[in-house]
């Protein structure tokens, strides 16, 4: 179930919501627990006891280690640890593993590997990285587990978050699962919604409507393909992307604070760095910092020697990648960040110190355009096609054409995207996500709010209409 | 609460159902609600069909819809129908006819004139027998009004299908080039040939088509018909669903003003059904427009429309036969007239297989390769053809040979 869909807006999530606040306080978790079941148990029916039994497995391993010392509470902390990289592994790498050493066997031998491929659940990379974040907190006494299986099970199952992030670590929500009702006003409701509302707004009238033409772009034949095609693809990628994520972080983090939880940022206007170490403190923020927090902090960061920095960049960005998907692809475009953090540290950084803000800005968004290839493409070969042709610097005519829907949002992002680096466009989007008491402002943006709503409602329910004047033509 | 009240109050509309909501138009499967069974939660089909079907079925659904849709027209120029373009002057095109016009789809000269030489066989064997055999060349929107294409599909052409056909090598085809007729009238006639709103010929461009075929079938027959008439041409600001097709299907808030369009009060005699000719006619959308009007009814005794040579529709769309159940010689002897009537946008696949039917009926010792059919069945499959096309265009091979190579493939490995 898609938070983006008729069915979770309009009967999923208002029945949710109703039975949640008419909840008394003693109940709310378990109503939280038992939707956020239902919601997983709806996309992926055969996983969910998977799911289950290594969240049940997990809390009772935990919860031994807690109360354990020195040599036997180290053995639990591996034991969780592979029991969870484990599970990743297997449901998520086990595919591409096989696939490649065929690839290699197909060489020399037609007797390959037999495999039946695994179905990837959903969400898994989210929630075991969720389930690690808890080990480790609980592990390194960053704070105390919980005493009830059903709040873990709630802190990893907690459905605006379990499919697609942000990614929240255990030490910063496991206060909000016990108590929040602080948090709970109708200023929290409101804002909450309104920052759904956006989100789902980025999603369906943004990101929906760029990512068709970019994907009939990425379609085309190398013959087809023409410069100023690749280019205006990729850079509709790049807003695609970013709305289609950003939106669905907005919508996790709104219905979040809707049910009284406060969800860290993900994203902070990401194509305005002006370096690559930038844009991975506002691109999947979440992200950055787990990968920061438990894999380059206790690798040694950066206070051991360079060499010994560079190697830790090079890891964390390897694993990034490979995190992200199981391909080639996704462990290049890992490594090309990495690199160039890795160039950042050594030289970049200091030498691009006094230019010009907007040169900074260009330059990023530009190395960003060229790792976003490397993501889009569904191998290397195709990557490697489409970076020749944006290199090709031959202007063909091409009959592929746009419509005045994709070219002004095209424009209109564009605009807001890098408009965002004036100081007063990022205190007006900060203010935009903050209570208002003033009845003005309310009200205006209870009209918007309200006016997105239904044309977002309308995109979705009309997506998939396409009516013929007659059947048989 | 203001906000948030759109999400109940949906539901809560469907539930109700206070007034009945408005159709919406044009041909399109509804979704039914799924029946969960063991197989199919596990499997995740359900929970897809079940989404599906809930798209489909919120409150007030048919206007959100349509206030997608006006929104999209209004600000963005954009109809949201697959194939449909704006052009100039608010004309609606369908892109396909677009690329026909400008030969995207031609399918070469020396099959055009295998073609051109199937039909003539079959027209004058047909004549021996006392039938008469016309090929029809309906017109196109995009051959009659190029000057309003939207200006991102404007590029340089070369040979199209029509007009490969429409200047046949082999002299003595029988034919009515209604593109031609109406190109003839456009810089004279009062009222649109095709209207703004509309893909196909406008009733009153039909009327007139059909009055010129007509006189042509007598021509060819040296016989008498009843003439397609009209006493008075009535002027209206508000076209018939006909002249609305596509405006129709594109399902908006508000109609789209165009030109006046005209409707001619017909004058049918209808006297001596009995002495009246039988007319079979192969044909594709552009016939509803004259079973709509009954042009054809003052003429002929009765018509039969086998709709592309797939369907047989009698007594007005009621009964359905497929053509392939049908003896086909023995159909043939049932009528006086056949016409074939077919539009630029598949003359790719000019008769659907009937030219090729009916030859290797008379001519069974010239009948056609498995190799030429398999070409023809890749021809008249749009997707397969484009295919080929593609494999052509990367193994930089020219397109003939990539059909006669996948033809070649197909008579090996495939079942006719």
């Amino acid at each position: 179930m898609v938070f983006s869909s008729n069915l979770f807006l309009l009967y999923f999530f208002p029945a949710v919501f109703l039975l949640y606040c008419l909840s008394p306080r003693s109940v709310k978790n378990y109503v939280l627990l038992i939707a956020s079941i239902a919601f997983y148990s709806w996309g992926a029916p055969t996983f969910i006891c998977i799911v289950l039994l290594s969240v049940f497995s997990d809390f009772y391993i935990i919860g031994v280690m807690h109360r354990s010392d020195g040599r036997r509470k180290k053995i639990l902390l591996l034991v969780s640890l592979a029991l969870n990289i484990g599970l990743l592994i297997y449901f998520k790498y086990a595919n591409f593993f096989v696939d490649n050493v065929n690839s290699f066997l197909a060489s020399f031998t037609t007797e390959l590997l037999e495999w039946t491929k695994i179905v990837l659940p959903v969400g898994i990379s989210f929630f075991v990285f969720k389930k690690l974040s808890y080990l480790l907190d609980v592990y390194w006494k960053r704070h105390a587990p919980f005493s009830k299986i059903s709040d873990y099970s709630l802190f990893i199952l907690l459905f605006p978050e379990l499919v697609a992030g942000p990614i929240v670590r255990f030490s910063e929500i496991a206060d909000q699962i016990i108590e929040r009702s602080k948090q709970e006003t109708i200023d929290d409701r409101l804002v909450g919604l309104f920052r759904f509302i956006i989100g789902l707004s980025k999603k369906v009238l943004v990101a929906n409507v760029l990512g068709q033409q970019v994907d009939k772009i990425f379609a085309l034949d190398q013959a087809e393909l023409t410069m100023p095609l690749a280019w205006i693809g990729i850079v509709a990628y790049s807003f695609q992307i970013y709305f289609d994520f950003s939106g669905y972080s907005d919508m996790a983090i709104g219905i979040a604070r809707m049910l009284g939880f406060k969800f860290p940022e993900n994203f902070n206007n990401p194509y305005i760095s002006q370096s690559i170490t930038e844009f991975w403190k506002r691109w999947h923020i979440t992200l950055g910092r787990w990968m920061k927090d438990y894999l380059y902090v206790p690798l040694g960061g950066n206070r051991l020697s360079a060499k010994r920095t560079y190697f830790n960049l090079f890891l964390v960005f390897l694993l990034s990648g490979l995190w992200h998907g199981a391909s080639w692809t996704f462990v290049a475009w890992g490594l090309f960040h990495g690199f160039f953090l890795i160039l950042d540290r050594w030289f970049l950084d200091r030498f691009k110190k006094n230019w010009p803000a907007a040169i900074n800005i260009l330059l990023t968004y530009f190395t960003v355009l060229i790792g976003w290839v490397l993501f889009r493409a569904t191998d290397l070969h195709q990557a490697s096609d489409y970076l020749t042709k944006m290199f090709s610097f031959k202007v063909e005519s091409s009959s592929f054409y746009f419509l005045n829907d994709f070219k002004f949002i095209l424009i209109a992002v564009f605009i807001f995207c890098f408009a965002a680096a004036n100081k007063r466009i990022q205190q007006f989007q900060t203010r935009l996500y903050e209570p208002s008491m003033n009845l003005l402002p309310l009200s205006f943006r209870s009209i918007f709010a309200l006016a997105f709503l239904i044309l977002c409602i309308g995109h979705i329910s009309s997506s998939d209409f396409n009516p013929f004047i007659y059947f048989a033509f | 609460m203001v906000v948030i009240s759109p999400l109940y109050f949906l539901t809560i509309y469907k539930c109700m159902e206070p007034v009945n909501e408005k159709e919406l138009k044009g041909d399109y499967i509804l979704k039914v609600m799924p029946e969960l069974t063991w197989e199919n939660w596990p499997d995740g089909s359900f929970q897809k069909k079940y989404s599906e079907y809930i798209e489909e079925n919120i409150g007030l659904r048919n206007l959100l819809v349509e206030l997608r849709n006006q929104l999209d027209y209004s600000l963005f120029n954009k109809a949201n129908v697959d194939g449909v373009l704006i052009g100039g002057n608010g004309n609606l095109y369908d892109v396909r006819y677009i690329d026909a016009y400008y030969g995207d789809d031609f399918i070469g000269d020396d099959l055009v004139k295998e073609k051109l030489r199937k039909i003539k066989a079959v027209q004058d064997t047909l004549r021996k027998e006392g039938i008469t055999f016309l090929l029809v060349l309906e017109p196109s929107k995009a051959r009659y009004l190029p000057e309003h294409f939207p200006p991102f599909t404007i590029r340089k052409g070369s040979t199209s299908n029509y007009e490969a056909f429409a200047d046949p090598s082999i002299p003595g085809i029988d034919f009515v080039d209604i593109n031609k007729l109406f190109l003839s009238l456009k810089d004279t006639i009062s009222y649109p040939l095709y209207t703004t709103s509309g893909i196909h010929w406008s009733d009153y461009g039909c009327a007139i088509a059909i009055r010129e075929i007509i006189k042509r079938i007598e021509e060819e027959s040296h016989s008498k018909l009843d003439p397609v008439e009209w006493s008075r041409l009535r002027a209206t600001d508000f076209p018939s669903d006909r002249d609305y097709d596509v405006a129709n299907v594109m399902n908006l808030l508000f109609e789209i003003e165009g030109p006046k369009t005209a409707y001619p009060d017909f004058v049918f005699r209808h006297e001596n059904p009995s002495q009246k000719p039988d007319l079979l006619v192969l044909g594709d959308s552009y016939f509803w427009n004259i079973e709509g009007q009954g042009l054809f009814s003052n003429s002929f005794r009765n018509t039969n429309h086998w709709h592309y040579n797939k369907i047989l529709y009698e007594n007005g769309m009621k009964s359905q036969t497929p053509v392939q159940a049908l003896d086909l010689k023995k159909e043939l002897k049932k009528h006086d007239v056949i016409l074939l009537m077919q539009t630029e946008l598949t003359l790719y696949d000019l008769g659907w297989g009937f030219i090729e039917q009916v030859y290797d009926i008379y001519y069974p010792e010239d009948q056609e390769t498995l190799v030429s059919y398999w070409e023809r069945q890749i021809l008249s499959d749009r997707e397969w053809w484009s295919k080929v096309r593609k494999q052509a265009k990367k193994s930089n091979t020219p397109w003939r040979t990539a059909l006669r190579n996948n033809a070649l493939y197909a008579a090996e490995n495939l079942k006719k």
